[in-house]
């Protein structure tokens, strides 16, 4: 692709300085390869454009500085077509034919589990950025997305002291919102909330009625929906026509509502997230404007490519600080590193490669789209009782 | 037809002698690729014995290599399971059978056919991957089941290990070569030639004593079989299975890999498999976007260069045929 040149001519001033110098890890003429699979076209993407672009980001950042320990980001971009099929051939060939350093990306599971199939045979690091069910626990395999407790554990309390104490929970039939659902119940109950019922739809559902109605019924005090993708611009859609007086909490971001939900639908929902555009500090506010320069200023991004643009840079500064571009090396430098991200301070733990990420709950604004910090419950670290590295 | 078979059998010939020396010219990494190709060619293959010879379309049939990648999956994840491989392969291949048998007894049977047959077997395929996604304690739902190890066995004091590239590529060119040559032989003898009978005038057919819906029932079957048989070689060479191998997508794909390969070939379903799924991955890897647009110009240009006899000139033929039917009919 073209644009891989583009990153390399946009550092090249830089590098061409930088390696004046370099210090020793780095040949001058080498590069480092950086292999992304990521969901361009099919089902994700929308949500694919803006993580591909947060790459780009980190990659300029990294070339205009000193790169890699002076060595400029390649990237090499591949199209996963967000298919299993499409992830284990892209994966092959960025490690086969494109020799890459390291594989990052992709944002649905199935993605994820051919991506790591390919990856954890050829024992190639592979940095995940989406926020999952959880349950993977391999030592080639990072992420840096929050997995369900993180978000949940410490959202619940508050959820049951400011909004109320039940929740019915409408949900897409698949493997995250039951991980999310068991983590939700766990939680609230020990904060002394009920979950009085849940609702699992195939994808492609185009009738939520039922359910709106049994909430109008049942009057819980508050609507947990975990329905993605088309079918939650349909439910949605359908919320405000039922005229759902309750809160919502939604698993909704700025990218999505400003691409894929007609205007102001979301408005006033709730969502918990590790990074929002609205946080007020000095690197987000940086990482936007950069962001919005390089891809237009009416972008939006979202924790999903704020988590990829964090992987690229935990990994630079780990490879810095092995000294190597090794697999093994950069893993076992990564947990002594702290990055400075736009969401805050992250590291990650070395006893199951996750990250320690921030936890907040957004509010949506009236436009339907940004959103507002409800509450900041500071750094979360993931629990995995099922991965002991 | 002589003519026509030494033809094929000419060029089968030639598609084995080329298969025999590519892994002389290829390096593992470029085996890899044309081996999970000719799976999905012998998924090809599969769809064809059962649409070119009865003329209708199934569009769910990934719905069988999905069932069979799940089946293989289970079998060879579990350690309690002695010759996990061999029996994976025999359940990956009867499950997707008698799932087939089932489907096809009401459908064929019940006088189901041509279009009706297609929307059937379409839901048939979507119904397939929500189970997949949503019955996520067996199936591992939409992440799938991951670890599937490589195809393991001994056959006679010969021990078979396909964990590398050269032994697995060598093992599925020699099944896809088997499987094709053995559905060509049916497929050309009496029993494609009572297919054809069926498929020109079914009542006919019958009428001249042949058991019609059982021929189809027996074919589909054959067809669901050998689709199973390719999702479970494919889930041990890819190491996972996932919802999408038995979705939609994959369905709508192997339509076109025999539409753009010919129809009714076998042959031609295989190579159109191995082309554009080579050509896919090449053309995404420079521009993401242009594989897609490209994809529907080529369907489109074949299904009316082939589908349609005559070409684009037909259409208007066609079209007067039918206002000409119409007014008699009035």
């Amino acid at each position: 692709m073209i644009s891989r040149r583009t990153v390399l001519k946009s550092g090249g001033a830089a590098a061409a300085f930088a390696m004046v110098g370099a210090p020793s890890i780095l040949r001058a003429a080498d590069t480092v390869k950086v292999g992304l699979s990521i969901p361009i076209t099919g089902l994700q993407a929308i949500l694919g454009e803006t993580l591909l672009n947060c790459y780009k980001l980190a990659a300029a950042e990294l070339n205009a500085a000193n790169g890699i320990g002076g060595r400029q980001v390649e990237l090499f971009i591949e199209d996963n077509q967000t298919t299993t099929k499409g992830a284990i051939d892209k994966a092959r060939k960025l490690i086969n034919e494109d020799k890459v350093d390291v594989i990052m990306g992709t944002i649905i599971s199935p993605e994820r589990s051919a991506t790591l199939s390919v990856t954890s045979k050829a024992k190639k690091l592979f940095f995940y950025p989406t926020n999952f069910e959880g349950g993977e626990c391999n030592r080639y395999f990072v992420a840096t997305g929050p997995i369900p407790m993180q978000q949940v554990d410490p959202m619940m309390p508050w959820v049951a002291e400011n909004l109320g104490k039940t929740i019915y929970v409408m949900a897409s039939d698949y493997a995250w919102p039951q991980k999310m659902t068991e983590a939700i119940t766990a939680a609230y109950e020990k904060a002394g909330g009920k979950i009085i019922g849940a609702d699992y739809y195939p994808f492609g559902t185009t009738d939520f009625g039922p359910a709106f109605q049994k909430i109008k019924s049942l009057k819980p005090d508050v609507v947990w929906s975990m329905v993605v993708g088309n079918d939650a611009v349909t439910q949605l859609k359908q919320y405000r026509s039922f005229d759902i007086k309750q809160p919502l909490i939604a698993p909704l971001d700025e990218v999505f509502n400003k691409d894929a939900l007609p205007p102001g639908v979301a408005a006033g929902t709730y969502a918990p997230q590790p990074y929002w555009m609205a946080l007020d500090n000095p690197v987000n506010k940086k990482f936007i404007s950069s962001f919005r320069e390089k891809f237009g200023q009416e972008k939006m991004v979202n924790g999903i490519g704020e988590a990829g643009y964090n992987g690229l840079h935990l990994y630079a500064l780990a490879a810095e600080k092995a000294g190597s571009l090794k697999d093994d090396d950069v893993l076992a430098a990564l947990p002594s590193i702290e990055f400075d991200a736009p969401q805050g301070k992250i590291r990650v733990d070395a006893t199951n490669n996750h990250t320690l990420c921030h936890s907040y709950v957004g509010k949506a604004a009236a436009d339907g789209i940004g959103y507002e910090i409800a509450r900041d419950f500071g750094v979360i670290a993931p629990v995995t009782p099922y991965c002991k590295l | 037809m002589i003519a026509g078979d030494r033809n094929w059998l000419l060029i089968f010939a030639a598609c084995v002698a080329l298969a025999t020396i590519y892994p002389l010219i290829a390096d593992g990494y470029q085996l890899t690729v044309i081996r999970d190709a000719l799976i999905f060619g012998l998924f090809a293959a599969s769809l064809d014995f059962f649409w070119g010879r009865t003329g209708i379309l199934c569009f769910g049939h990934a719905a069988f290599f999905g069932i069979g990648g799940y089946i293989m999956a289970l079998v060879t994840l579990n350690d309690a399971i002695p010759f996990a491989s061999l029996l994976g392969i025999m359940g990956a291949v009867a499950g997707a059978a008698v799932v087939a048998a089932i489907i096809g007894y009401f459908l064929f049977f019940g006088g189901i056919r041509g279009s009706y047959f297609t929307i059937v077997t379409l839901a048939m395929g979507v119904i397939c991957q929500q189970a997949a996604v949503s019955w996520s304690s067996v199936t591992g739902g939409d992440s799938g089941l991951i670890g599937i190890p490589p195809i393991e066995f001994d056959v006679g004091g010969l021990h078979v290990d396909l964990s590398q590239d050269l032994p697995s590529y060598i093992f599925v060119a020699a099944i896809v070569a088997v499987a094709v040559l053995t559905l060509w032989s049916i497929s050309r003898g009496r029993w494609g030639t009572v297919l054809t009978a069926i498929q020109d005038n079914e009542v006919r057919a019958a009428a001249l004593g042949h058991n019609a819906p059982l021929r189809l029932l027996v074919t589909f079957v054959l067809s669901a079989a050998i689709a199973g048989l390719a999702g479970a070689l494919y889930v041990c060479m890819a190491g996972l299975v996932a919802p999408d191998l038995s979705g939609l997508l994959l369905s709508t794909e192997v339509i076109v890999w025999v539409a753009v390969g010919g129809r009714g070939t076998l042959l031609g379903p295989v190579l159109g498999a191995i082309f554009i799924q080579r050509a896919q991955q090449t053309i995404s890897s420079f521009n993401p976007s242009l594989w897609p647009l490209l994809l529907g110009c080529v369907f489109v240009f074949v299904v009316i260069v082939f589908i349609l006899p005559d070409g684009i000139l037909s259409i208007y033929a066609r079209l007067k045929v039918l206002f000409k039917g119409r007014r008699r009919a009035q």
